[in-house]
Order: structure tokens, then C-alpha cells, then sequence
């Protein structure tokens, strides 16, 4: 071993132990500082070593996103509209971002949406009616609150935006059935549907009985639409009375306590505590 | 306070030019590699970091890279063979060496990765990646096995010769353990073993990195990195990559040093003399296994059937029997491990009766010597035990024919049963005389092979896989993994 | 008769802000339930990590991000678009049927995320469930409730699901991942034990509405990603075992007033935190004295787990106690408590006790076979 590589190990080491003294005593500065010079001292090894370490390999290019030239620019609600009425259903921010990225173009974030949701009431309140729609929570059919995971369109029905038991379920299953409508459409014209889109369908018809083809390879390509839509609408008929009940009911519920915007933006959470004491 | 040496020998065969790997995976994801330092000296040495351990693309760029690099090293053993055509094999092996069990199993997940990817299709991977999983799957199954080489940890190979005063968890530190067997000049053994656990002089050798490191530095890195790849901006790309780099080789060269260190310790303790036999074991099932390569295998199955999996318990215990016996036979410090729980013994030998002769079933006169031992040691064994002895010269069979305690003492019969030649009176030396000192431990041959149903003729290894398609087939593994990428 | 025990608990802990029990430590009741310093530090609420490091000893506990995030980002996965992927994976394991598949998000209630309430909502709605009176099969983060030695310990199970049998399963969803039907079995571990306190505290819950344990399964549903995908699988875990010993720990934590008695008066571990800087303003020799008077039952396994460890190993170390060697040395040398002990025997310095004479005599047999060889190593055997 030569006895600069072996200098060098040993100055490194007292480097480390001068960086655990400094960072047990707080000094942060000291620390980054040594933190500094330990770096170069590596660095010094490795010239020492003349290892010919080999560049790092560039990460594989990633398709670019697509420009935003693209699209058109909408602001991000109209993205969000449209996604939602594609779906018909009360959605979370990644499901909306993942049916706009499938069918739409344009750019809309989840962090935009995030902002998006906050403005939504206060543009309300400040004046109802100004706007010709806005996109609310969805509200649980219990308590009649918002749940704010769900965005629904406030166009839509109270039924439509209340949330039962069985309706994360039943939104899922008629989400399926109109992302594979939408896939069948795009099918028939001439660019086909996107690979997003198919990748979106492939992930809700997983995760329905009887919605992969028997043969599947695995591939999204092999999807059949219809499959899914009739497989979906089966399991759809078994739970859409038990759901419509739960909606109906809540929606009658709201109607007869909650005022205009309650309706909308859900009953305020203080005044919901007086629960039945604990059984 | 010192580690102390339990072995005379170093009873692992160690390559002149072992291939090191010090893998780092990614905390909480299934089998993610972050980084790997490989070479096979201190002063070649490659660093290989992927950038995002989430994206999947790099992943497989990285099992690549590194396959590259391992199958060069394996391929340069599949050059010289010895012995003529099928029995033919090859003369040499290759030895990787890892820093602890953890990186075995970080191995043995890159191999199960990467033996089922496909070169073609969708989601296509370059060819040496499923050849590099099928290679690393099948030097860590024979890591299992007791006594072979072709994969194995140094913190084992150390614990295997020096005793520390730590426990067999503790051990399994690299840095704890050479704070016992050889800390740095002008540290205690105390001081080396506080540094030893101080994350900012030793960092963990992996595969998982510490939690500080992970938070204070490489989170914050990465995240400079993949800002940078939405942006595309060449320049901060490369930044944040020689940063990432600059921050993983860190973390990993105090171990890869430490392993080099602990290399050459290794390398001081003779090797035992029964190492070269199981070396050629090694080369045996080096040659099949490349041999069934060459041929265009199939990639090792997921899961054992049931009589696979009995094989392979089988074979590990009797492998496992074997250089337990190799080891006390070739070193007399295991040897006396093994008297002190009463599993072997030595004496002096009281009397003998040379001359003695029994009629065998085939009707041949046979010597059959009785020899009588006194012996101090507690001894466990009972009447019938066959047993082997690394006093007498090869070949040397006896069992025990009476155990009899004597006062504090026991007294031992034994009746030779091999390695006195072929005539009727017994070879000179070969029969042990009064006066004699001896030993004598359990010969591990005496157990049969056990019998399996032959509906399963395939070795195990060599099978196709008949448990896919998998329950779930209509799940292509490739497209979920696609969702790695997004998981924001 | 309580009251007492509670105040001396009280006074163990000081000044500092109760730590309650969570799934976490009641797991690690399971570990070493013989210690009696960590139970006394877990029972009086005592801030661990806060008096190791004040003793000289920091704990390296931590989580890396990376293991958080990943984890919080499988659940939310596994439970998006209504559970898509988790009622694929419950319908193949508890084979639920078709309909069952209501969900009733226990997350807050209406907004409010307080624990007591969410108990009282939780309560009202299992209740409701096991008594046919309500909808619901899939309950998304219940809040339940057990008293622990007196102390209420709030747990947070992942997911419990009910059957349409009448049964009620504890998910847990973890993110380590299953490969080819095989976890790590220390992280199955250490899952199903905090599962665990879970079967035990909605059982407990039952119980007061006059409904059997038997409604509550002790097999563990673990959802984990499959192989190296993102995509989760699921497997039963019996913990039945398991339930039962943690059982028995709860049990002994009710006579935590046994240990309590015997600890001298006037001792706390109160690290007197200073309000203004947060450092702790008690000498850290005075503590390291109180902390001595507790006995601590060390294992090497506590230094993956315990905060205290490497404290406890640095008492051990310096009272040259075997149990820094681990359980197995400790076991091969029964009846010897220290290596002094061991090399004394060993060397015949020390006189046996008529327990210890076998063991003796083995440990001088086995220095001879070494003295022989050290003296002439190399040389025939």
C-alpha cells in the first residue's frame, strides 16, 4: 500500500471524527465545513487510486411532457370541469389529473388543483351565482360535511354529490364505464387512444371481476372495452339500489336542514360533535 | 479487550482476485437499488448511483451496468477447463464478496428482479440483464450451502475465525468487527467500537443507508436531481448528478476501504488444508451451472416444488455435516469446540488388540482391532457411532463398540473398521498403539441419501418454471412496475 | 389503591408531558417483557429517547423519509378510487362477496379530528355494523381505545374490514414487499404484533356492547405490495399466539404497582427541561443514578428496537454481564452471570457453587483443550 493512499485514509477518518464531534456539539457550520474538505479529500483518493471510473451513465431520456403549446389554455377549473364530466363522478385530484393527462391536452397539476379547491368557496361566498358553475367538495350522507378528497361540479345534483357507503364503489364502476367509452370512442378515430388513457382503463379493469380478457398477455392493448363495460355495469346493478337509497335519503336530509351554499359546500363541522354518547 | 482467534485456519477459500460488491438500497422500496461501489481491487473500483431508485428505467440501467461489470468477471473464469469432455471442468471460480448477510440478500432481490425480465417487447431490457439476475440467483443459492465460496459475506468469513466480545448481531457490523480484530492505529478497542457505530465515521455498509443520511443529504439531493430532470436542463442535470454521486461515494468508500482491509486480514490466516477439496466442488457446480447457461436455460423457478424443496434441505444438511466435520478434521481448535460439547474426543490409547478377526457376512475373515481409549472429555457419543480421526492416516474407520465412565474419566472402545489394507493382518501404523494419543470425531458419510419420488427429474435449478403463468398473470409485473415513476 | 401507584408513576416521569401508549409501544411490550426499567419508563409515560440521550447515550432511531413516504403513498394507493385495488385483493383472501363493499371513511368525523370523538364515531358505527344495524364492510382508519395500566392509549388500525359472516378483520397495510409469497419475517413480526393490540382493543370494544371475542378474528390480513411491483397482495397472519402474549403483557402492566413498590422513594427520571432553551437542566449524573437503581434485563435485539439500548449495553459492558454475548451464550453458560465469573471458574479461581460445579467443570475442561493448543499450535494435534 503507498503511504500517500495510506495518509490520506487516515487524514479522512480524523475528518469523520472531527464532523461527529462537531455535530454532536451543534455547530452546524463547522460541520457543512468539514463536510467540504472531507469531500475533497475523497476526491484526492480517488485521483490517487487513478481510478478510471467510468462517466455516470445518463439517465435514459424521458419522453418530454408534452409542451403546453399542445393544448389549449384553458385555466386549470375548465380542466378540471371537463375531466369531471367525462366522469360523472365525484373524483380525487389524482384521478382528475390522470383522466385529463389520458384524454385532454394541456397542462393541469395536482398542486394547482390543490389550490384551485381552496379559492372555489371564497369565490362563491363573495358572489353566488357569478360563475356558471364551481366545483365543490362531495358531502358524506351521514354528517352531511364536505369530504374534501372528492371534487364533484356544483351543476350536478345533490344526489349526485353525496357520498354513501356504497358510493366509492358505484363512482368507481361508473368511472370505469365511461373511461372505457371515452377509449372506445378514440378507437374508432384516427389517432387512437393515448397510451395514458389505455394505461388508465387497465388499472380500474383490474380491479373489476371479469373485466380482463380470459387470454389477456398482460398488455394494455388487449383490453377490450366493451369487456369492461359490461363487466362493470354487472357488479353496477348490485349495488345501485342499495346506493340510490342512501343518496336519495341524504339528498332529503340536506334539503330540509342545510342551507343553499350548505348544500353545496357542506354542513360546517363545528355543531356536528353532539354525537350519541359512547355506547 | 481484543478479538481472539477461535480457528487455526481460515477454512473459506479466498480467490486472488475476489470480486467486491457493496450494494445500497433505497429505504422502504421493494429491492431498489441506489447504489453499488464493485471491483476487484482497492484501486479498481466503480461506483455505480442511480439518480432516482424510483424510476424504473434507471433501475434496469443500473442492473445492467452491473451486470456488465459481474458477468466480465464470471465470464473470465469460463476459459480453462480441466479433465476431458462432460467431466470436464473449469479449473478456477469466481468469489464475490459482499460486506454482510444484508448484502446477500440485496443480491439475491437484484437476481430475482432481473432472471424474468424480458429483451423484448414493451418494456425490453438489455440482454445481460436477465443473464446477470439468473447468475446472481444461482451464486446466492449455493451460498446457502455450507462450505462453498462463489458468494459470501466478510463479516462471516471474520466471525468464523476471531471471537469478539460482542453479540452475533453486532458481529454482523463490519465496522464493529474490525474494531475488534484490528482497530485503527492509536484507537482502543473502545473508542474504534463507538466510531464504529457513529453513522458520520462509519457509515452503515449498506445495503440500507442510515435514516440521517437519508433525510439530511440524499433526500434533498435526489430532489435537486429530478427538479432538474423535469426541467431538462443539461447543465443542472449534470450538477445534480455529480452531487448525487459526490454523496453515495461517501457513504460507501469508508466500507469499501474497511472490506479491503478486512480482505488482507483474511488473507494472514492460513487456509485449511480441506479448502481445496470444496474449492473443486465449487468449480464442479461453476461448470454445470455455466454449462446449462450455455445451453439457454431457463431462469431459476420462483418457488420450489415440494420435492425440490426437500432436495435442497437435504443437501444443505448434509453439506452443512460435512464441513462441520472438515473443519474439526482439518483444525484443532474446532476439534476441541466440538470435545468441550461432547461431539468428539481424544485419549491415550490403554490397550489394543490388533489381532482380533470377525467372519463378515460374505463369509471373509476381516481384522477388526479393538482399541481402547481413556479419555477426559465429556463425552455424548453412543455405541455405533462411526467415526473418522485427523490423528491416523487417511482412511482410518473405526466405531464405538462401549462407552464406560471411570472414575472422572471415561474409557472408550473402538473397533477399527478401515484404512489398514488389504491383507489380513493390519498395515503398520494403521492400528493405534498404548501410549498413542488420538482424537477421534462423528464421520459424517454414515448418514443415507434419502430417497425422493422421482416425478420430479429436473433439478431443481434447472427447471422451467411450471408455476406460471402466476395467479395473477393477467397482471403484467412490467406494467405495474411502470407505476414506480409516479408515485406523487 | 391505585391512586398511589399512579402518583409515583407521575413522579417517575416529573415535569415532562405524558407520552401515551401507541400500537408501537405496546408492541414492544412483546420484546423483553422482563425489563423492568422499560416498563417502568413506558408506564409512567417517560420520554425514552429524551433520557437515553441525556444519559450519554442518543438512540440512532429514526425512519428515513424515503421508508415514510413510500409508505403513506402504498396506503393511499391501495385505498384509492374506492379501494379499487384493496377490495381486489380482500375479495380474493376473506372472500367477500359482491355486495360487500360499503365504505365509511373513519378519518375524522365531519371535519373533526380529535381522538375522542373519532373513538365515540368509531364506536357508534362498528357497533352499529356488528349489530346488522349498519352499512358498512370496508372501515377506513377506525379510532379505538384501550386502557393500558390506567392510561388511555388511542390506536389507529389501517383498516378493518367486517365480513358479511359476522366477523371483523384487522388490515394492515404495510409497504414492505411479498416476493413470491415470502416477507421478511421480522417485519411480519413486528406488523402482526401491533395488529395485535388492535384485535385486543376492538374486542374490548365489543365486549361492552355484550358481543363475544370470537367476532373479532385473530388472523391478520397483511396487504403488501407483490413481488417488485406497486401493486398489493394479500396474506393471513395468525396471530393468535401473538394476541394472547400481548394479552398477558397488558395483564402485567395492571401490576406495574408490584415493581413500583419497590423503587426507592423520592426517585424520578424528570429531566427538568429548561422552558426557554429545551435542554434539560438536571445533572446528567444525577440521572444516570436514578436510572441505575432500576434493574434492566439487556439483549443485543433491545438495540433494535429499545431507545434505552445502547444504554442498557453500556451498563452490561461494564458490569461484564454475559448478556452482552446474547441469549445464546447466555444460555450454554447457566447459572454464570458474568464473563469474570465464567474466567474464574475457568481458571479455578473460583470455587463453584453446588449449582454451578458441572458447568465448572466443563468451562476447566474447555481452557485446558485451549491452553494446550495455544501452547503448541502448529504442532501435531
Amino acid at each position: 500500500m503507498s503511504d500517500p493512499l495510506d495518509a490520506l485514509e487516515k487524514s479522512i477518518s480524523t475528518l469523520r471524527r472531527a464532523i461527529r464531534d462537531a455535530s454532536a456539539a451543534g455547530d452546524t457550520e463547522r460541520a457543512s465545513e468539514l463536510r467540504a474538505q472531507l469531500r475533497r479529500a475523497e476526491r484526492a483518493w480517488d485521483a490517487l487510486l487513478d481510478a478510471d471510473e467510468p462517466a455516470p451513465a445518463p439517465p435514459r431520456p424521458v419522453p418530454e411532457a408534452a409542451p403546453a403549446a399542445r393544448g389549449s389554455q384553458l385555466p386549470a377549473r375548465e380542466h378540471v370541469h371537463r375531466a369531471l364530466m367525462l366522469l360523472g363522478t365525484p373524483a380525487a385530484p389524482k384521478l382528475i389529473v390522470g383522466v385529463h393527462e389520458a384524454f385532454f391536452p394541456g397542462e393541469l397539476s395536482a398542486s394547482k388543483l390543490s389550490s384551485l379547491r381552496r379559492d372555489e368557496e371564497r369565490s362563491y361566498r363573495s358572489s353566488p351565482g357569478a360563475r356558471p358553475y364551481y366545483l365543490p367538495p362531495a358531502l358524506a350522507h351521514d354528517l352531511l360535511t364536505p369530504v374534501r378528497a372528492l371534487v364533484t361540479i356544483s351543476t350536478w345534483t345533490l344526489e349526485q354529490r353525496i357520498i354513501g357507503p356504497h358510493s366509492p364503489r358505484v363512482d368507481f364502476l361508473t368511472g370505469a364505464i365511461r373511461i372505457a367509452e371515452a377509449v372506445h370512442t378514440a378507437a374508432q378515430s384516427r389517432s387512437g387512444p393515448s397510451p395514458e388513457a389505455l394505461r388508465l382503463l387497465w388499472r380500474f379493469a383490474v380491479n373489476i371481476p371479469d373485466a380482463m380478457p380470459k387470454s389477456a398477455s398482460g398488455h394494455e392493448n388487449a383490453l377490450d372495452p366493451e369487456q369492461v363495460i359490461e363487466a362493470a355495469q354487472a357488479e353496477l346493478d348490485v349495488h345501485a339500489d342499495a346506493d340510490r337509497a342512501a343518496r336519495a335519503e341524504a339528498s332529503r336530509r340536506a334539503r330540509k336542514s342545510l342551507s343553499d351554499d350548505q348544500q353545496l359546500f357542506g354542513a360546517p363541522s363545528q355543531g356536528v360533535t353532539h354525537l350519541r354518547a359512547r355506547a | 479487550m481484543e478479538a481472539v482467534h477461535q480457528t487455526e485456519f481460515r477454512h473459506r477459500r479466498l480467490s486472488g482476485r475476489p470480486l467486491v460488491i457493496i450494494p445500497l438500497t433505497m429505504a422502504g422500496e421493494a429491492g431498489a437499488p441506489l447504489a453499488a461501489m464493485v471491483g476487484t481491487a482497492k484501486r479498481d473500483m466503480t461506483l455505480l448511483v442511480v439518480p432516482q431508485p424510483r424510476n424504473r428505467d434507471q433501475r434496469f440501467t443500473f442492473a445492467a451496468d452491473l451486470g456488465r461489470i459481474v458477468m466480465r468477471y464470471i465470464d473470465s473464469y469460463r476459459q480453462d477447463r480441466r479433465g476431458d469432455g462432460e467431466r470436464s471442468y473449469y479449473s478456477d471460480a469466481p468469489q464475490i464478496l459482499v460486506p454482510n448477510h444484508g448484502g446477500i440478500k440485496a443480491l439475491a432481490d437484484l437476481g430475482r428482479m432481473c432472471r424474468f425480465r424480458s429483451t423484448s417487447g414493451p418494456y425490453a431490457v438489455p440482454d445481460v440483464v436477465p443473464e446477470f439476475g439468473m447468475w446472481l440467483t444461482f451464486l446466492v443459492d449455493t451460498a446457502e450451502m455450507a462450505g462453498t465460496s462463489m458468494l459470501l459475506p466478510v463479516t462471516a468469513m471474520l466471525s468464523e475465525h476471531w471471537a469478539t466480545g460482542q453479540s452475533t448481531l453486532e458481529d454482523q457490523n463490519l465496522a464493529s468487527l474490525m474494531a475488534w480484530i484490528a482497530p485503527p492505529d492509536g484507537l482502543s478497542v473502545e473508542q474504534a467500537l463507538a466510531d464504529a457505530e457513529n453513522p458520520d465515521i462509519c457509515p452503515p455498509a449498506g445495503p440500507a443507508t442510515s435514516p440521517e443520511f437519508d433525510n439530511r443529504h440524499l433526500a434533498p439531493a435526489i430532489k435537486r436531481f429530478d427538479a432538474a430532470h423535469t426541467l431538462g436542463d443539461p447543465h443542472e442535470l449534470t450538477t445534480a448528478q455529480a452531487e448525487l454521486r459526490d454523496l453515495v461515494a461517501e457513504q460507501v468508500k469508508p466500507t469499501w476501504r474497511m472490506m479491503w482491509t478486512a480482505i488482507s486480514l483474511l488473507r494472514s490466516v492460513p487456509e485449511a488444508p480441506r479448502a481445496a477439496k470444496r474449492f473443486e466442488r465449487d468449480c464442479v457446480s461453476f461448470t454445470s451451472y455455466s454449462d446449462y447457461r450455455d445451453a439457454g436455460g431457463f431462469p431459476q423457478r420462483k418457488r420450489d416444488t415440494a420435492i425440490g424443496a426437500a432436495q435442497r434441505l437435504s443437501r444443505l444438511e448434509r453439506a452443512l455435516a460435512d464441513f462441520e466435520a472438515d473443519m474439526a478434521f482439518d483444525d484443532p481448535f474446532v476439534l476441541a469446540d466440538r470435545r468441550s460439547a461432547g461431539e468428539a474426543f481424544a485419549g491415550t490409547v490403554q490397550e489394543s488388540e490388533p489381532g482380533r478377526m470377525v467372519t463378515t457376512a460374505k463369509n471373509r475373515r476381516v481384522p477388526r482391532p479393538y482399541v481402547t481409549l481413556r479419555t477426559d472429555d465429556p463425552i455424548r457419543l453412543a455405541a455405533g457411532t462411526k467415526l473418522i480421526s485427523p490423528s491416523m492416516p487417511a482412511g482410518h474407520k473405526a466405531v464405538i463398540a462401549s462407552v464406560h465412565p471411570d472414575g472422572d474419566t471415561t474409557l472408550v472402545t473402538v473397533e477399527v473398521t478401515g484404512g489398514m489394507g488389504r491383507s489380513r493382518t493390519p498395515n503398520s501404523g494403521t492400528v493405534p498403539e498404548p501410549g498413542q494419543h488420538l482424537a477421534y470425531l462423528p464421520d459424517p458419510g454414515w448418514r443415507p441419501t434419502p430417497v425422493f419420488p422421482a416425478s420430479d427429474h429436473t433439478p431443481w435449478t434447472h427447471s422451467p418454471g411450471p408455476d406460471e403463468p402466476d395467479t395473477d398473470s393477467a397482471v403484467p409485473e412490467d406494467a405495474a412496475a411502470e407505476e414506480w415513476g409516479h408515485d406523487d | 389503591m391505585k391512586a398511589p401507584v399512579d402518583d409515583r408513576l407521575a413522579a417517575l416521569r416529573g415535569s415532562a408531558k405524558r407520552r401515551p401508549y401507541n400500537a408501537r409501544s405496546l408492541a414492544a411490550l412483546e420484546n423483553n417483557p422482563r425489563c423492568t426499567l422499560r416498563a417502568l419508563l413506558d408506564a409512567s409515560g417517560s420520554d425514552k429517547a429524551a433520557i437515553a440521550e441525556h444519559a450519554g447515550y442518543p438512540s440512532p432511531f429514526g425512519q428515513s423519509a424515503f421508508a415514510f413516504a413510500r409508505g403513506n403513498t402504498f396506503e393511499a394507493m391501495v385505498k384509492d378510487n374506492g379501494c379499487a385495488e384493496l377490495l381486489r385483493v380482500l375479495r380474493e383472501t376473506l372472500k367477500l362477496t359482491l355486495p360487500e363493499v360499503a365504505y365509511r371513511d373513519l378519518n375524522d368525523v365531519g371535519g373533526d379530528g380529535r381522538n375522542e370523538t373519532r373513538r365515540d364515531h368509531t364506536a357508534e358505527v362498528l357497533l352499529q355494523a356488528a349489530q346488522g344495524t349498519g352499512d358498512g364492510t370496508l372501515f377506513d382508519h377506525p379510532m379505538l381505545y384501550l386502557e393500558v395500566g390506567g392510561q388511555e392509549a388511542f390506536l389507529e388500525p389501517d383498516l378493518v374490514a367486517f365480513r358479511i359472516d359476522g366477523r371483523f378483520y384487522i388490515v394492515e397495510i404495510k409497504s414492505f414487499p411479498i416476493i413470491d409469497g415470502q416477507a421478511d419475517p421480522a417485519q411480519v413480526r413486528s406488523a402482526t404484533t401491533q395488529a395485535c393490540a388492535y384485535v385486543i382493543a376492538l374486542r374490548a370494544l365489543l365486549e361492552e356492547a355484550g358481543i363475544g371475542p370470537e367476532a373479532v378474528s385473530d388472523t391478520i390480513v397483511l396487504v403488501a405490495p407483490k413481488d417488485f411491483t406497486n401493486r398489493p397482495t394479500a396474506a393471513f397472519v395468525d396471530a393468535r399466539k401473538q394476541v394472547s402474549a400481548l394479552t398477558r403483557q397488558l395483564a402485567r402492566i395492571e401490576r406495574i404497582s408490584d415493581l413500583v413498590d419497590l423503587l426507592p422513594e423520592g426517585l424520578t427520571f424528570d429531566l427538568d427541561i429548561d422552558k426557554d432553551n429545551k435542554r434539560p437542566r438536571r445533572p446528567a449524573e444525577e440521572l444516570a443514578e436514578a436510572l441505575e437503581q432500576v434493574p434492566a434485563t439487556y439483549r443485543p435485539d433491545c438495540l433494535n428496537h429499545c431507545e434505552m439500548a445502547f444504554y442498557c449495553r453500556a451498563r452490561a459492558r461494564a458490569e461484564a454481564s454475559l448478556d452482552v454475548l446474547g441469549p445464546a451464550v447466555r444460555e450454554q453458560l447457566g447459572g454464570i452471570d458474568t464473563v469474570t465469573m465464567a474466567l474464574g471458574l475457568a481458571r479455578g479461581q473460583l470455587t463453584p457453587t453446588a449449582d454451578q460445579s458441572d458447568m465448572a467443570a466443563a468451562l476447566r475442561h474447555a481452557a485446558r483443550l485451549r491452553a494446550e493448543l495455544t501452547g503448541e499450535v502448529g504442532g501435531a494435534a
